[in-house]
Order: structure tokens, then sequence, then C-alpha cells
């Protein structure tokens, strides 16, 4: 996994970055005109589900711990919205903070209890602690609603067509995917890189190796937690399957996928993921299957994910 | 400043340090010297808190404070950096990423990137290159870097010119006597005994486990009997 790693940390010129990075946004931008409002909705899925992938990404990528409980932080946010909205009768802008401080309180008590592990420990500790969260949230029907979830219309009407929200969900994903960019390329962040090469080691210089592991896996759900009050706004529904094991999988997938330890890989990874699950189930009901060979064909053939692979290729034909 | 008095350590049951004391004062350059397994990586990770080994005896005091028994980080916090064996530097982060790690560019007091980068030229060269890709010789100008961006107050160097060649090890050891010029407190572990007789003012001798001789490096010099006995190198 480290030789993956080293090599998908590989980085282009930040020119060649910067280029890329305003051609896509210019291509998402032009995109909605013209597509229909199907299709509209597909590209906002993915752009919440790259962000929520990136937050992964932070942990698995740069710290090095890979969290199979991001799905139970995501989804906490999303409850939270929907029930304090369509419920308690809540204004949004506050219902959205308080979800992204109840995702993020979710995502402390994890890392107090995960940080201490590694490999599959913390896999387990993390999706034993989802498992907790999504039963909860199918137990507690009183506030949850229980298997029947909370519906709720919670998006305000001024963005409440598919272009409008997708625009919102666009300048949202930017400046989240921004301070995602800047956070692990901060000397915070470069630290959590240096933790997952070599814990002992950033010991050794002496660094609190825990308390920065807390602070990298609060940050990492604060992220999935907006991540999720976006969703609670895509989907105006919310049930026990959002904050399941098969959503943090999902989530650790397209990071793989996209190519883990790139961050924007995420972005590529939830590209890839939800483009085949909305398209090809629709000529044929066995789309798992073909997700599920594309996940082996990644794992065999390109290991380091899409953009891992690309920076590979790209480094060596500089070499 | 740095005073280690009687100091046992273990790795599990096995007696390491068997009541190490030695003092490194302001400024001051001090080489630790010794052959292979006579307890100065113990030594020197004991002083910085790290595990294994574990101090059970003996005490540690840093400007009069007792930092024995503290956490890395807390020690490393009091101004005292590391230069730990074998450089352990990180293959996939850059030189720059490597001092950015421990210290803002914003920051513009102490030792700053532009700084390091002026008094090892060789490393603003290499800035964008990965740990990876450095030659020997600037991984330990990179690891004795990422040390002094620290702005420590005392360094722990072990055995920094290890695996280097003769004129790197020369290099280096120019750039630890410029440092102890500026009123750095080293404390040097070497193997190399001519390296550390040229840099240092004062010198102690461990064997198993315990400082067996001390003295400045002038009287080393004169009597090399003592290097004769200790670390059976022939005057």
């Amino acid at each position: 996994m480290s030789s993956v790693l080293s090599s998908a940390v590989r980085r282009s010129s930040p020119r060649a970055t910067f280029a890329w990075l305003a051609g896509t946004l210019a291509l998402l931008a032009i995109l909605p005109a013209y597509l229909p409002t199907y299709h509209v909705s597909v590209l906002t899925q993915i752009l919440i589900f790259g962000v929520f992938a990136m937050s992964i990404d932070i942990l698995a990528g740069y710290a090095g711990r890979t969290s199979l409980g991001h799905g139970a932080i995501f989804g906490t946010a999303t409850y939270v919205v929907l029930y304090f909205v369509s419920t308690s009768g809540m204004p949004l802008y506050f219902a959205i903070p308080l979800a992204v401080l109840a995702a993020t309180l979710v995502a402390a008590v994890f890392a107090v209890l995960a940080i201490r592990t590694t490999g599959v420990y913390f896999l387990l500790l993390t999706l034993a602690l989802g498992m907790i969260v999504w039963g909860i949230c199918l137990r507690w029907s009183v506030v949850t609603g229980g298997e029947n979830g909370i519906r709720g219309d919670v998006r305000p009407a001024v963005i409440g067509d598919s272009r409008s929200f997708y625009y919102v969900t666009l300048i949202c994903c930017t400046a989240l995917t921004y301070a995602m960019v800047r956070f692990i390329n901060s000397p915070f962040g470069l630290t959590l890189s240096g933790i997952r090469d070599s814990a002992g080691r950033m010991r050794s210089l002496g660094y609190d190796v825990s308390m920065h592991l807390f602070i990298g896996f609060v940050m990492s759900g604060f992220f999935a937690g907006l991540a999720g009050a976006l969703y609670a706004m895509f989907n105006n529904f919310v049930s026990p399957s959002t904050v399941a094991l098969t959503q943090s999988v999902t989530g650790l997938l397209m990071a793989i996928v996209g190519g883990v330890g790139t961050l924007f890989g995420a972005l590529i990874g939830s590209f890839v993921m939800i483009t085949l699950e909305n398209f090809v189930s629709y000529y044929t009901q066995r789309w798992p299957t073909v997700l599920g060979l594309v996940f082996i064909f990644t794992m065999i053939f390109a290991p380091a994910g899409v953009l891992g692979t690309i920076r590979a290729l790209r480094a060596r034909r500089g070499n | 400043m740095l005073e280690v008095k009687d100091l046992h350590s273990y790795y599990g049951d096995a007696h390491v340090l068997h009541g190490a004391t030695l003092e490194v004062n302001k400024g001051e350059i001090v080489a630790l010297l010794g052959r292979n397994g006579m307890g100065k990586t113990t030594l020197i990770r004991s002083i910085m808190g790290l595990t294994p080994p574990t101090v059970r005896a003996g005490e540690v005091k840093w400007n009069g404070e007792t930092i024995s028994g503290l956490k890395p980080h807390e020690i490393a916090s009091r101004r005292i950096a590391i230069v730990p064996q074998g450089r352990r530097l990180f293959s996939s982060l850059t030189v720059t990423e490597h001092l950015t790690m421990l210290k803002s560019p914003r920051v513009k007091e102490g030792w700053t990137i532009e700084r390091i980068f002026d008094a090892f030229k060789r490393l603003g060269e290499r800035r964008n290159h990965r740990g990876s890709q450095l030659s020997g010789g600037e991984r330990g100008m990179l690891a004795v870097a990422r040390a002094l961006i620290q702005d420590p107050d005392l360094i722990l160097m072990d055995e920094p010119s290890e695996g280097l060649a003769p004129v790197m090890v020369q290099r280096l050891e120019e750039v630890i006597i410029d440092l102890g010029k500026t009123g750095l407190g080293i404390l040097l572990v070497e193997q190399n005994l001519y390296s550390a007789l040229d840099a240092a003012s004062r010198v102690y001798i461990m064997e198993t486990g315990k400082v067996v001789h001390s003295g400045t490096t002038a009287a080393l010099k004169a009597d090399m009997s003592v290097v004769e006995k200790f670390l059976g190198v022939h005057g």
C-alpha cells in the first residue's frame, strides 16, 4: 500500500494543476445548460459524494487510516438537517451548522476511540462505531423514523429546481475542495503524511501523534458532515441506509478508484461510480456486478487509482 | 543546561544504561563516543523520552526543570531537537515539505525556510525533491535542517555522519562547528572519532551503559591512551 501511496502522491506542476482545475470547473459550470434535468441531478450527486470521498481520502490517503465509519458521520448530518427542518420547523441556515456540528462531534467520539489503533483494527473499530450509529438510527424511531426514515422538503424554494441547486452545490464543492487542499498542504496536513509514512518517526521528532490523528479525524468528519448536509438538501429524505456500512464502503471505493492520497481522485472516483450506477442500471439490473468488475479491474491493473496511475505514468515519462 | 544524572534505562528486562551521567552547557558542542552497542543511542532516546527504552531510575534536567518522564512532544516543545540515527526522513515528502511540516513559511522568526536554504545551498537546489530522491549527504543535511527549523537551544545528533562519504563528513563537521558558534548546544553521538574531536570541546566516552571517561577534547588528544583503551583506536 505504501508504494502505491508514494507513487500516488506525485504531484503535477502547480500551473498544470491550475489549468486542469480551471478547465474542469468551466466544464462543470456550462454542462447543465446542455443536459436534461436528470443528468444535472446525477452531476449534483457526483459533486456531493466527491466531497464525501475526499473527506475519507484525508484519513485514508494522507493519515494512512482507512475508516469504515464515515458513512455514519455523513448520515448524521443528513439526519440532523431533515429532523430539525421537517419535524421541528427550524430554519435551514440554523439546521446546517447544527448538523455539521453533530457530525463533527460524532467524528470526535470515533476519533477518541479509534486513533490508538492502526490497520485492520482501525478499520474494524470504525466499522463497529458506524454500526452503532446505524443501530441507533434504526431503533430510535421516535426521532429517526426508524426504517421509514424522515422525509421533508428541506431545500429552500429559491434553489428548488435542479439547476439552481446544482450551482449551489458546485460553489460549495469548489470551496470545500479548496479548503481540503489547503488543509492537506498546511504544515499540519503534512504532519498527517508524516504519520502515514511512520508514526514512530514522527514521535521521535517530537510530535504528539495521537493528537494530530485526532484533529485529522475530526477535520475529516467535519468535511463529511458538510457533504451530508448538502445531501439532505439534495435527497430530501434520509433512512438508516444513509448511515449504513454500504455508504462508508461506497465513499471508500470512490477514493480508491480515483486514487488514494490524491484528493482530486476522489472526485473522479465519485464520477466513475455514480455514472456507472445510474447509466448501467438503465440497461441491466446487474449493475452492482459491473461496479464490482470495475473495482477488481482497478485493483489489478491500476492499484494507485485513476489519478494515481495517470500521475505515475506522467512521472515515468518525465524520467 | 542539560544534566543527565545516574540514568538507568531498560529494553524489557535488559538493563542497558547503568547510571549514565553527563552535562551539556549552553552553546557547547559535546561529543559522546563509544563502540557499537555501548548505549549511546539508548541515552539519546532516553533524554528525548522515546520508548523503548524505559527509564527506571535517574533524572534528566533541562534548564533546571526535570524533563524525564515527559512525552517526546513535551520535551521537543522545550526547544530540544533530535537528528535521529539513520536520518529517518519521509520518502514521500519533498525537502520543502519536510521543513514546512515543522514551521509555516509565514513565520519569519528564527530559522526560516529561506535561511535554511541559504545555509544549505544544496538543499535549496533540491527543494522539490522527495526524501527518497536525495543522496546520503543531502539526507544528512536535511536531517540537521529539520532539527534547526524548530529553533532549538539543544540538538541531540545521533551519528549524523553515518554512511557519508569523507567529503560530506567534512562538510557536516563544518556545519556543526558553525552551529556551535551561534550559541546552540549540541550533543554529538559519533563513531567517527576524528570528526567528533574536531567539532567538540568536551568528550564523554561510554562503555556498557556507563560514562567511563569525561574531559576536554584537548586533553584527550594529548593522551590518546584513553581512546585506545575504550574505543580500540590507535592514536
